[in-house]
């Protein structure tokens, strides 16, 4: 088997198993017990906070919260920061689910929401965006890579440059993508709040993180017993905050050498393909604008979920625009919203990795791409 | 609530000698479905070419209406019995009428004396108990035209039936009277509605759907086990058969004119469905073609398909216009399951122009040089097999 879906969920880590293994069986205690069982287990999960924080210099200015997902951490933000009627707040409208949806929906309680404007190769277009802003702006939501297109877009500069405009903004980073594999300083404290996952860097399902400037105000989405500094009750899940600490921990390891091992695969990917299937197109910038650990293609006249079936069919996986919705025959919003030609909305495929992904499974994924599409080019 | 159901048979005239195989089969069919869905212990009698059916609980309305599904039920009678005298049968019918809660209403009570020995002609039977509804809701009256209710009583040898729900069957012939079929269904709104129209006429089916993976998703076989269950209902149990076919579909492009793939796909699709009636014994092939409705459905496309079978193809649909499909389907249940959106055939081999009139010379040449015996028999073999129950529940086969 091929595994080549990443951005969608990465297979877990044998060290955060085992992490996982041991504190399921040990770590029972109710966090918020007061017993010496509770404060060993609430220690554990205040180291882990701390080294969280440390790791991407944060410490001084934020607190992490966990939560259960990088949706309910955007949540959080979006619905949670106090925004009313008249103030505006600007989307990518081609980013996750959990940001435009919840974002649109802010449109019902009087706030008004603006796209930001994207370029041709669909990053962010900074000098036009900034022109945009004025004092009527309360949030802006930013994602480091999209999830759909791989583009990268460096958020700490354009969060130094809004902050100067106007520093009552709150900018929150969704760094779901980019969390693990890209470098994430938060010393500027630039960004109020930011969005991080577990499960895409190898840690467990259902465990995700909110980092959040000191004293910022919100209204949590989950009430109680006053868990996470009141931002969000629930009993804590130790075990698996504590296994992705450890998939953190790994990711964290070599990890320049892993980022420029994945951007090997990414031009080989990039190079091999456009040779052996010369009608391929990659709609979205080159390595300079893309994260090296999603690579997006389509080729056209053959619908994306033929061949992520017919990969399928040979055990290797990969992500399709027209994956979940092919019986819709709609296009794919978020691809249309990220200026993706129409004629190639049903023919993207997305192939993402992580440093497990080695050179001779890139040859394997090139060569199957090859003869499936050998075996289909009478077709088209 | 009733615990006893009356039978009648539909075309019982028709069938002279053959009358007690007739009676049997249905029988036993009837006996499956009661099995299935009933929780009681069940009697059975036969009386003057009527089945009775009596429980010791009431049977639900769930099992009424899985048996009026079963070929060759003219009409189920839901009916309490009493003693073979005329006294007894007015304070039951009075109750039975009372159930309506109505007061104004017309009524004709229709009496069948089988039992010619009972001393009361049928006409006077139906004068007195008439007599009594009218005293008894002194509103109601006599229509001997357009009755609203029409209570029926049958004088049979051991009993008297009383009975005001006479729920009609789908009529026909009881199922496996008129041989085996090999259904193609193709996941649209005709297939299955040719597949009802022969279970109604006493054939017994295999479903076979050829799955054009890894052209089309898994979406379509979900279909394809929604439709199956349905039409299952209208069996005595029967199975699908899914044939892989998207290799074969793209061998077949690869090899003939772009404009002749449809017509080959299902030259060799008919093929299959027929090396798949040798095995498991098959009288016939049935498909859900109307007659020009499609360019594969055109007179020169379905002819020359005739060829490439070696059983008879049954075409039930082939003078119905869409919307007397469509009707069909509505009353059977299956269109809603039809027209969910799905790809059927992969876009990727739908050709420009499709042959309407196929040339016979390309035909023959080109069916002379290509064959696949071989392919064909290896895709039935790697079928995936599943059992349908007649309460339409569907399971895996396996074939070890």
């Amino acid at each position: 088997m091929l595994y080549l879906d990443f951005a969608a969920s990465a297979p877990i880590r044998p060290s955060v198993l085992r992490i996982l293994e041991e504190s399921f069986r040990m770590d029972f205690a109710n966090a918020s017990a007061s017993h010496k069982l509770g404060r060993e287990v609430a220690k554990k999960v205040e180291n882990c906070r701390e080294f969280f924080l440390k790791s991407v210099k944060g410490d001084s200015l934020y607190d992490l919260i966990f939560t259960s997902s990088a949706t309910e951490s955007n949540n959080t933000i979006i619905k949670g920061i106090k925004l009313k009627e008249g103030d505006k707040a600007f989307f990518c409208h081609g980013d996750h689910p959990s940001i435009v949806v919840t974002g649109k929906n802010l449109l019902r309680t009087g706030v008004l929401v603006e796209k930001i404007p994207l370029k041709a190769d669909s990053q962010i277009d900074q000098e036009k965006f900034l022109t945009l802003l004025d004092d009527k702006i309360k949030l802006i939501v930013l994602s480091e890579v999209n999830n759909q297109s791989g583009v990268f877009n460096d958020c700490g500069i354009l969060a130094k440059k809004i902050k100067g405009l106007n520093k009552e903004i709150h900018i929150h980073l969704d760094a779901v993508q980019s969390f693990g594999k890209f470098d994430l300083n938060l010393e500027d404290g630039l960004f109020d709040s930011i969005s991080i996952s577990s499960h895409k860097i190898g840690g467990p399902k259902g465990v995700a993180g909110l980092f959040i400037k000191k004293n910022l105000q919100i209204v949590p989405l989950l009430e109680g017993g006053n868990q996470e500094f009141g931002l969000r009750s629930s009993t804590l899940s130790v075990p698996l905050i504590l296994g992705f600490e450890t998939a953190f921990l790994e990711c964290m390891e070599n990890r320049e050498k892993k980022f420029l091992l994945a951007k090997n695969n990414f031009l080989i990917l990039r190079e091999e393909l456009k040779k052996r299937i010369p009608s391929i197109i990659f709609p979205f910038g080159d390595v300079g604008t893309s994260s090296p650990f999603i690579l997006v293609f389509a080729i056209p006249k053959i619908s994306s979920d033929i061949l992520l079936r017919h990969l399928e069919a040979k055990n290797i996986y990969v992500s399709s625009s027209s994956a979940c919705s092919s019986k819709i025959k709609d296009f794919n919003l978020s691809y249309v919203e990220l200026g993706l030609p129409l004629d190639l909305n049903k023919n993207v495929l997305r192939v993402s990795f992580d440093e497990r992904v080695n050179e001779d499974d890139i040859f394997y994924f090139i060569k199957t791409l090859d003869e499936i599409y050998g075996d289909l080019r009478h077709l088209i | 609530m009733y615990k006893i159901i009356l039978i009648n048979i539909h075309e019982l005239w028709l069938k002279g000698k053959n009358r007690p195989v007739y009676m049997n089969v249905l029988k036993k069919h009837i006996n499956k479905i009661l099995k299935l869905n009933h929780q009681g212990e069940v009697s059975f009698f036969k009386d003057f070419q009527r089945l009775i059916f009596v429980s010791e609980i009431p049977f639900q309305d769930e099992t009424i209406s899985a048996i009026r599904k079963i070929p060759g039920i003219h009409s189920l009678m839901l009916a309490r019995e009493c003693k073979k005298d005329l006294e007894s049968i007015t304070p039951i019918l009075l109750e039975e009428m009372g159930k309506f809660g109505l007061e104004e209403f017309s009524f004709k009570v229709d009496t069948t004396r089988s039992d010619k020995t009972f001393p009361i002609f049928s006409p006077e039977v139906n004068k007195i108990l008439g007599g009594e509804i009218l005293e008894k809701f002194p509103k109601a009256h006599v229509d001997l035209r357009k009755p609203k209710i029409v209570p029926e009583i049958l004088i049979l040898s051991k009993f008297i039936f009383i009975s005001v729900h006479r729920i009609m069957g789908i009529g026909g012939l009881p199922v496996g009277m008129s041989g085996h079929l090999i259904t193609l269904l193709s996941g649209g709104i005709d297939s299955p509605v040719a597949s009802f129209m022969m279970s109604k006429r006493g054939c017994s089916q295999s479903f076979v759907f050829f799955h054009s993976y890894p052209f089309v998703g898994e979406e379509v076989v979900e279909k394809i086990f929604s439709l199956s269950k349905i039409l299952g209902q209208y069996q005595s149990g029967c199975r699908l058969y899914v044939i892989p076919f998207g290799e074969i579909q793209n061998l077949i492009s690869k090899k003939c004119r772009e404009e002749y793939r449809t017509v080959f796909f299902r030259k060799f699709m008919i093929e299959a469905a027929n090396y798949l009636g040798d095995q498991i014994g098959g009288d016939a092939l049935l498909t859900g073609d109307s007659i020009s409705q499609v360019s594969s459905q055109t007179i020169g496309n379905l002819s020359i398909l005739d060829k490439s079978s070696w059983r008879p193809i049954f075409r039930p649909l082939i003078g119905l216009n869409k919307g007397e499909i469509i009707e069909k389907a509505h009353e059977i249940g299956t269109f809603e399951t039809s027209i969910l959106p799905h790809d059927d055939a992969c876009s990727l081999f739908a050709p420009l122009r499709p042959v309407i009139n196929p040339s016979i010379k390309y035909w023959e040449k080109f069916s002379e040089e290509f064959q696949i015996k071989e392919d064909l028999l290896n895709c039935v073999k790697n079928a995936k097999v599943y059992e349908i129950s007649p309460k339409g529940i569907l399971s895996l086969l396996d074939k070890n």
